[in-house]
């Protein structure tokens, strides 16, 4: 383990309903690095993020962390099909507030960037609050498309302005030039944060270090 | 509710009011025109006249109503709540699901009217029999319903919660509660039409003095049907009422995400600002 990596692992099993699907997992992400997580299906993937997520919260030898973990305020995860866990109660507006629940930083102006990709309209002059007011309101949380929704649910995830970003399949059901817009943002976050990213997707960035399950 | 699902609630409305008039004159008519025997079914302006005739409604309507509907609505409010008990335990505890499967089928495929007999030979005649069926009755239909949401509004709740990390109180406020609100809207129509159902069977069969079920038997026993079909016709109007003030039910269930999640406004427009 080197002083500079902000998440270590050594030696990490992964185990999901009882079976071991993989052993002697280790890895450094680094200050403003990305770590990138790839595998066939099935191979544990998404069980790693859990399982980072479980050893930030209890207490787990094989894992470090230089950062206290925090979900919701250090540390943010938007899990895969994301856009299945908005709430159909909610508006977009409120669904996005959710994710400063535990947070007292608000998101950065990188943010404000890839909501205006992401919503199709200037953030900054009109304000986030009232472009996600007037979002899709004809239709409802409920009835907007899986892009759409994977949008609002990966900006909850962002708005709360972590240190350290766990993102599984982040690019599934976006179009095109929010997949632009999504890269361009993580681009930006790496000068202050670090991102472990699940993805099968070939994506122009520089990842730091690789984990192939 | 969004525009559309509020558009589309008022067009099956005026459908069914439109229908409702359709239906009515074609019995007027019918009636008016000695087709049909007023004794036996008579015109509904009579029926309404009668309704609203302020004798009939302070010596017969107000009193059985009143007893009805306090006792349907005791029936539903303990069906659903005890429902609600036997799913959040069920969810934790797997074999009381499993133990009380059967009993649940056999609620919900036993007709609501013969239930009653069934509970008045074990408990004998009286007002906690007809109360306890409709209370059995509830459950029964309430907890597959309820089953469904809770255990989906767990697995969202388990999600958000590894997500973004939120507290117990704030996961119950945002995430439980207003599943559980959608379930008691969804069961609400189902299972206070079957409370409704058997509280009034109930009371003509257990004879249960100054309610709607022992008035329309006595009042039909002695042929007089127009007062008969103004106490029916009481009783829907009141169940329609519930059923409209069922709709507020998941807004009020609702009403403390909302507000937390505008809370967090502030949070946003102190950096805009």
């Amino acid at each position: 383990m080197t002083r500079t990596a902000i998440v270590a692992a050594r030696g990490l099993t992964l185990r999901a309903n009882g079976h071991v699907l993989q052993s002697g997992v280790s890895f450094d992400l680094k200050e403003g690095g990305i770590l990138r997580v790839s595998g066939a299906n099935g191979a544990g993937k998404t069980t790693l993020i859990k399982t980072l997520i479980r050893s930030g919260t209890q207490a787990c030898p094989e894992v470090t962390f230089e950062i206290p973990f925090e979900l919701g305020r250090s540390v943010s995860y938007v899990p895969q099909n994301a856009n299945e866990t908005l709430l159909p109660w909610l508006d977009c507006l409120e669904n996005v507030l959710i994710g400063l629940a535990r947070s007292g930083r608000v998101a950065s102006p990188a943010f404000d960037r890839l909501a205006s990709t992401f919503l199709g309209q200037t953030v900054c002059g009109r304000g986030l609050i009232a472009v996600l007011r007037h979002y899709k309101q004809e239709v409802g949380v409920a009835d907007l498309s899986g892009g759409e929704r994977q949008k609002i649910a990966i900006l909850r995830g962002l708005v709360c302005c972590p240190r350290l970003l766990l993102l599984d399949e982040p690019f599934a059901e976006l179009d095109k030039d929010a997949i632009a817009g999504l890269v361009t943002y993580i681009r930006e976050f790496t000068a202050a944060g670090s991102i472990v990213m699940v993805t099968h997707q070939e994506m122009d960035l520089d990842y730091s270090a690789e984990v192939s399950l | 509710m969004n525009r559309k699902s509020i558009g589309f609630d008022i067009r099956t409305a005026l459908i069914l009011l439109c229908s409702l008039v359709v239906w009515l004159s074609a019995w007027e008519i019918f009636v008016r025109g000695g087709v049909l025997m007023s004794s036996v079914l008579p015109a509904p302006d009579s029926v309404i006249a009668t309704m609203f005739s302020s004798s009939f409604y302070r010596n017969t309507g107000r009193t059985a109503i009143l007893a009805t509907f306090s006792w349907t609505l005791l029936a539903w409010l303990s069906g659903t709540g005890l429902g609600l008990l036997l799913v959040a335990a069920a969810l934790r505890l797997k074999f009381v699901t499993q133990s009380l499967a059967f009993v649940f089928l056999a609620g919900r495929s036993l007709p609501s009217v013969v239930a009653i007999p069934i509970f008045a030979a074990a408990l004998g005649i009286g007002r906690s029999t007809g109360f306890l069926c409709a209370v059995f009755l509830c459950v029964c239909y309430s907890v597959p319903t309820l089953e469904e949401s809770m255990s989906s509004t767990a697995a969202s709740k388990r999600v958000l919660r590894e997500a973004l990390g939120l507290g117990g109180w704030q996961a119950l406020w945002l995430v439980t509660m207003p599943g559980i609100g959608r379930a008691v809207r969804a069961i609400g129509v189902q299972s206070f039409g079957i409370a409704l159902v058997v509280t009034v069977a109930g009371e003509m069969i257990l004879s249960l003095e100054n309610t709607v079920g022992d008035q329309v038997a006595k009042l039909a026993w002695l042929v007089r049907m127009v007062e008969v079909y103004a106490l029916v016709g009481w009783l829907v109007i009141c169940s329609m009422g519930l059923n409209v003030a069922t709709y507020v039910l998941p807004h009020l269930f609702t009403y403390p995400a909302k507000r937390m999640a505008l809370s967090m406004e502030s949070k946003l427009e102190s950096r805009e600002g």
